[in-house]
């Protein structure tokens, strides 16, 4: 195991979880890694983007010379409307998030539990953090999918049979996809759907400090 | 109708005191109604209390308002960013007060401020840090933080013609719009709701 090669890149993460975006979905994408999902949304597939400032139907950023200065993502980077898209009151942007109306959220953590407790807004050592809507959306979507590293930096495991780290949300994570495994979150704990091209169940079980139900194990398509 | 037009940036802005609460729109730099703000930090106004979504960019706006010492404490969601320099350093020496409150959470205890609402139960934050202290209820077998009303005395807004400089784009029509200042800006004196029985 463990050898840097049979790892996914961040490309190849966001490949995959886009696989599992649906024709007609409401998304929102969480700062850093999820924002790279809609390069790989297939065409012909209708995914709309939310941004919780305000912008219902993002776009991809800008074109040399078009940039609106006041047309931007959560993450603050400069963005377009799609055709249809929407500006929306910052209550109205939480009222779709907090409401059920967004099918989906795909968010980064630090930690998540057997249970689906989602931990992202602060680490342990950290008096204040920084949690911006990361509570309202977890909250609130349909589905909240996890998109990180497998093990933090330090090979501390950050998919764990219960949250040490100061929650975010109880309950919510359905499904993560990390640079090793697509894992489902479901009432009876993780089950390991797909290993990454050149791994075992047994090589991300050793990183996972939580029991992984290994029954039907796939190899994640990184062709796709 | 009352005509409620300032002459001045000055006139409108003096009627901030020490000591008020400012709701301030904008998200990072843009919407950031940095005109008006600046006209407070010309008062030299004391213990603030500033309300928006992040902590200020850079040395402008929000930003110039905290380190010229006007603000006590700031209310938002999203305090921690490199580009919240200014904030974290005052922060650090202890001069600034902080409290962080879910996005949607801050924006919707305004809106029930000024909706005349007692408060309101969300479900985001349940058994989390930032519900510690606060009443919970379970309505319909979910469970729920009541969030009160967060009222403030001003809030300064910014139309698109209102923008400071940095924030027009190239285009020479934005240009000659925003020249005029007079237009797109506003100063709403949210303390003359709700006081006529008092």
């Amino acid at each position: 195991m463990s050898e840097q090669t049979n790892l996914l890149t961040r490309q190849q993460i966001a490949a995959r979880a886009a696989q599992d975006m649906e024709d007609g979905w409401l998304v929102n994408l969480g700062i850093g890694m999820p924002t790279m999902i809609p390069a790989f949304i297939p065409s012909g597939c209708d995914v709309m983007f939310h941004s919780e400032n305000g912008l219902i139907g993002m776009g991809p950023p800008p074109a040399e010379g078009e940039a609106d200065q006041d047309l931007i993502s959560a993450g603050k980077e400069l963005v377009t409307m799609v055709s249809g898209g929407a500006y929306v009151h910052h209550t109205d942007s939480f009222a779709i998030a907090r409401g059920g109306r967004l099918d989906c959220a795909v968010l980064g953590a630090f930690q998540v539990a057997a249970n689906g407790d989602l931990c992202n807004w602060r680490l342990p050592n950290q008096t204040s953090g920084s949690v911006g809507g990361a509570m309202d959306i977890a909250a609130g979507s349909k589905r909240v999918f996890v998109m990180m590293t497998h093990t933090a930096r330090d090979g501390a495991a950050k998919i764990v049979a219960e949250r040490t780290y100061p929650l975010t949300a109880m309950k919510v994570v359905t499904k993560i996809f990390t640079d090793m495994a697509v894992i489902s979150v479901t009432p009876n704990g993780f089950v390991l759907d797909e290993v990454a091209p050149g791994l075992t169940a047994d090589d991300v079980q050793a990183v996972t400090d939580a029991p992984l139900n290994m029954d039907a194990v796939g190899t994640i398509d990184v062709a796709a | 109708m009352k005509n409620k037009k300032s002459e001045t940036l000055e006139e409108a802005v003096s009627r901030i005191d020490d000591g008020a609460t400012l709701l301030i729109g904008g998200f990072g730099q843009p919407g950031v109604p940095e005109i008006l703000i600046d006209g407070v930090c010309d008062l030299s106004r004391r213990d603030l209390t500033i309300v928006t979504n992040n902590a200020g960019t850079g040395h402008s706006g929000i930003a110039r308002l905290i380190e010229e010492g006007c603000v006590s404490k700031l209310i938002c969601s999203f305090p921690w960013a490199k580009e919240s320099f200014v904030f974290k350093e005052l922060y650090d020496a202890g001069k600034i007060e902080l409290e962080i409150v879910p996005q949607g959470t801050l924006a919707e205890r305004m809106r029930t401020a000024g909706a005349g609402l007692g408060g309101f139960l969300t479900p985001t934050g349940v058994g989390t840090d930032l519900a510690d202290g606060k009443p919970s209820m379970t309505v319909d077998g979910k469970d729920y933080v009541l969030e009160k009303p967060l009222r403030g005395d001003f809030r300064p807004h910014q139309g698109l013609s209102g923008r400071s400089p940095w924030q027009s784009d190239l285009s020479q029509d934005r240009s000659e719009l925003q020249s005029d200042h007079g237009h797109g800006l506003g100063l709403h004196d949210c303390r003359s709701a709700g006081r006529c029985r008092h």
